[in-house]
């Protein structure tokens, strides 16, 4: 859970802008936005569990 | 040493944060939130050895855990309401980490209402 989370979600933001791109540039303007969401939707499911977690420790470090 | 790690991940980042900014500027919360939290989890170890330390010295003066519980409990808030508002505020919507704001600061206000009154309560005792 080091840095190696930033740059997963730097490689699928830059990934997805790339493909998008093509995407766009070859006229299927449909699929650019599904490889868009689909990117959305895997850096979320990297993100939340660390939110969740996060939420989590503070609410057991201060007893909130 | 930790400082130099937390650095390199706030700096790293940042910098991928404006690579990314202009293809799906959407990605740039993320990598921020992302940061955030890998820096929270280094914070975590530091805040437990300050924790454990203010319970230690509860044990040697005798001083009601109530107090000690709302003190802790108002760093937590206050640290979800600045984690929060900052992340709103980097996204450009300063009215929502406006309104986080002034929700903790409410929130502390309520809490520590009962210390407050406590204290009238004392004074009171003095005066009668």
């Amino acid at each position: 859970m080091s840095i190696n989370l930033i740059f997963k979600i730097a490689a699928v933001g830059i990934l997805v802008t790339v493909i998008s791109q093509v995407l766009k540039h070859s006229g299927r303007e449909e699929h650019a936005f599904l490889t868009s969401l689909a990117g959305l939707l895997i850096v979320l499911f990297w993100i939340v569990p660390y939110i969740y977690e996060l939420f989590e420790t503070i609410k057991n470090l201060f007893a909130l | 040493m930790d400082i130099i790690k937390i650095a390199m991940i706030g700096l790293a980042a940042a910098l991928l944060a404006i690579q990314v900014k202009g293809g799906r500027p959407e990605y740039e919360i993320f990598i921020t939130m992302g940061a955030c939290l890998c820096i929270f989890f280094f914070l975590v170890t530091k805040l437990q050895v300050v924790i454990d330390a203010v319970n230690e010295m509860q044990s040697y003066i005798r001083l009601d855990a109530k107090y000690v519980a709302v003190l802790l409990k108002m760093i937590g808030i206050t640290y979800v309401a600045e984690f929060s508002s900052n992340l709103c505020r980097d996204a450009g919507y300063q009215a929502v980490a406006g309104q986080i704001e002034m929700f903790g600061k409410l929130s502390i206000l309520v809490i520590s209402m009962p210390v407050l009154l406590a204290l009238l309560e004392t004074i009171s005792k003095f005066l009668s």
